[in-house]
């Protein structure tokens, strides 16, 4: 579903990512972690195409086609989806029309009629019960004064409303509690299919004991230095990363 | 310069006028002949050149036979068909077109026989002799005029549209006129709104008084979506009793060079005033608001929220005053301005003036000229959304701002239908 090769990134001159490669395969589930500051937000934003992020070399392979070469609306579109770690407060725009609008741009790419309010309210009824957020919340201005934990949840039901083919969770578990963490979590695996894949990521193992990550690897200095099973983040967890800048520079 | 082929036109205006309009036109004619017109060497017109507009002589067309205008064609201005509207056409009132109550509202009281001794009391009063050559002209050329007089207490009167609907045969002239006075508690929304049925080069000479008595309450919404390539010039002054509340929205859209004047005093104490505005300019347009406000009593609250967008060359300049006297203790005021630019060649000129004379007071002051928020555009794109309309859904929200201050709902949506449509005009680029 997606192939990274060499991909070498650099923002506003400084080079973050120095050639990372990764296949992720439909159905999988991988997750990147790594210590801050090692690209692992960049990888996340350079793949869904914020144009601050120049890449410098490399390339992207999407179902196939030439991701880099995609604007960031045609990336959604096409099924490519990024959980914001910072969800951006859009105060004049009421979320349920936001949606709406996200949802029939979608829709209309894939060749489906647009839905109206009506329909469009009782198809998002079901997944505001699936990812357990605050109907509330619809009627307000996008994540303005939502609490951490109401933007996070608020990323996953646009998730489950736009159903990608490829989605990266970008720190979706950090300022949420064990409860909301559990049942984001539980969303994010009612999500999973066989034909979709998710790439998780995160500094902390923790959410990963609710989403079973296939793989997992570890970016550090804008490389991948290590991947494994899950039993991997279990390991960075309990001896930290240490060990990881010790091997990265004997390397 | 042809201020001279005006002045012999005004000696030869019609004479049947009460007699307090001949004296007020009169003296305006006085001070008209006396005043040059504004030059970029004065400090408040240093970035407004109005001198183009002053080389063209312009004819005034309530001297003219009256130009054909229909329901229809000015239905689109209106919030409601079958609302309280006075029209004018040409700067003449047209009976036939308009809509009062007439309990309350008049379009021409110079023949009425009561208004004689409201003339003599208000018009005029509040507009200072030497506020400027454009504002004497327009007293010197007083005709026909739009009057709103809400009795103490009165509070159930729906939304007033005072409509100035100019042909716009080329270089027109016209000088609209409001008068508004709200007698003791009472309460109402106004609606002056200022559009030409043609792109034709015209000047629009408006100067609107309201008067707001203890307690009274007002909403005071200007809408101008004239020509882009006319001219208008615009000064309202108003003045607050103890305990009022005015609020004004004025939202410009259209002209090429548009000059709004905004003066409020709070003459009684416990005044609220809130005076919030909206520009969307592009091309070559030109606007130019100044406000004052003059807390000169104890105990006034005033807020202010004026907010543009800009895109081609468009070019604006906000000026605001605010002057707290000695004995205006406990004064509370606040002013913001912002601004959005959406093309390199679009320029802004934000400017503060505060006068402070009293020394327990609140008084606040911020001002913002920026670009559209990448990381905003970005996410909005990442959720399948194209740029053209993540860009107007952000600048949907950064009007709405102002726009959800209107609390008359059928005035708000007509607002935000006309603020919509002239968004997407904007395209981002120089024109």
């Amino acid at each position: 579903m997606l192939e990274i090769r060499n991909l070498h990134v650099a923002v506003e001159g400084k080079k973050i990512l120095a050639g990372i490669n990764l296949t992720i395969q439909a159905g999988e589930v991988h997750a990147i972690m790594g210590p801050n500051g090692s690209g692992k937000s960049t990888l996340a934003q350079v793949l869904a195409g914020h144009p601050s992020y120049e890449v410098l070399e490399g390339t992207v392979l999407y179902e196939g086609k030439n991701l880099l070469e995609m604007s960031p609306e045609i990336r959604a579109r096409e099924g490519v989806f990024l959980a914001f770690q910072y969800p951006v407060e859009i105060p004049g725009v009421m979320n349920f029309q936001f949606l709406k609008a996200a949802v029939n741009e979608v829709r209309k790419h894939r060749g489906l009629e647009e839905m109206d309010a009506m329909d469009f309210s009782s198809f998002l009824d079901e997944k505001v019960k699936l990812v357990e957020m605050d109907q509330g919340l619809l009627n307000r201005r996008l994540n303005e004064g939502f609490s951490g934990g109401e933007k996070k949840r608020n990323e996953i039901l646009q998730m489950a409303v736009l159903e990608p083919k490829f989605a990266v969770l970008d720190e979706t578990d950090s300022g949420l509690d064990i409860d909301a963490l559990q049942s984001v979590a539980a969303a994010v695996n009612q999500l999973r299919t066989p034909n979709n894949a998710i790439l998780l990521v995160t500094h902390y193992q923790r959410l990963l004991n609710y989403i079973t990550p296939d793989f997992v690897h570890v970016l550090f200095n804008g490389r991948i230095v290590k991947s494994g099973g899950k039993e991997l983040a279990l390991d960075l967890e309990a001896r930290g990363y240490d060990w990881i800048r010790e091997e990265a520079v004997s390397l | 310069m042809s201020r001279e082929h005006y002045l012999g036109e005004l000696q030869t205006l019609a004479d049947s006028v009460p007699e307090a309009v001949s004296h007020l036109r009169k003296r305006a004619l006085d001070v008209f002949a006396s005043l040059s017109f504004p030059t970029t060497r004065e400090e408040d017109w240093r970035f407004t050149n109005v001198s183009p507009a002053t080389k063209i002589p312009f004819h005034n067309t309530a001297l003219e036979p009256a130009a054909k205008v229909s329901t229809q064609d000015i239905l689109p201005y209106l919030a409601d068909a079958a609302g309280w509207r006075i029209v004018f056409v040409d700067g003449r009132y047209s009976e036939t077109l308009s809509n009062l109550p007439r309990e309350f509202v008049a379009g021409n009281l110079f023949h009425a026989d009561k208004g004689d001794s409201v003339l003599q009391q208000f018009l005029g009063a509040l507009v200072p002799a030497d506020h400027n050559a454009f504002t004497a002209w327009n007293t010197a050329s007083l005709q026909d005029l739009a009057f709103l007089r809400i009795p103490s207490g009165f509070q159930g009167l729906s939304p007033v549209y005072v409509l100035f609907v100019s042909t716009a045969s080329e270089d027109a002239v016209s000088f609209p006129r409001t008068l508004a006075l709200l007698d003791k508690g009472s309460q109402a929304t106004l609606v002056e709104s200022y559009v030409t049925l043609d792109e034709g080069r015209v000047l629009t000479n408006a100067v609107t008084e309201v008067v707001l008595g203890e307690g009274a309450v007002l909403q005071h919404v200007k809408l101008q979506q004239e020509s882009s390539r006319g001219y208008h010039i615009a000064s309202t002054h108003v003045s607050q009793g103890r305990d009022s509340s005015y609020t004004s929205l004025s939202v410009t859209l259209g002209s090429g060079l548009s000059r709004d004047d905004l003066c409020v005093t709070l003459a009684g104490p416990g005044g609220d005033c809130t005076l919030n505005g909206l520009y969307l300019i592009g091309g070559e347009q030109h606007t130019d608001h100044h406000t004052t406000i003059d807390h000169a009593t104890p105990h006034g609250t005033s807020r202010e929220l004026y907010k543009g967008i800009l895109d081609g060359k468009g070019r604006a300049i906000f000026n605001g005053r605010i002057i707290v006297r000695k004995d205006a203790q406990k004064t509370d005021a606040e002013q913001t301005n912002r601004n959005l630019l959406l093309s390199p060649a679009a320029r802004v000129n934000s400017i503060p003036q505060l006068e402070i004379l009293a020394d327990d007071v609140k008084c606040r002051h911020g001002a913002t000229i920026g670009h559209l928020d990448e990381d905003a555009m970005f996410y909005l794109q990442a959720r399948g959304i194209s740029e053209a309309s993540a860009r107007r859904m952000l600048m949907q929200s950064f009007v709405r701002e102002v726009t959800d201050r209107i609390t008359t709902e059928r005035v708000r949506e007509s607002v935000e239908h006309m603020v919509l449509s002239r968004l997407l005009e904007f395209t981002g680029g120089v024109a």
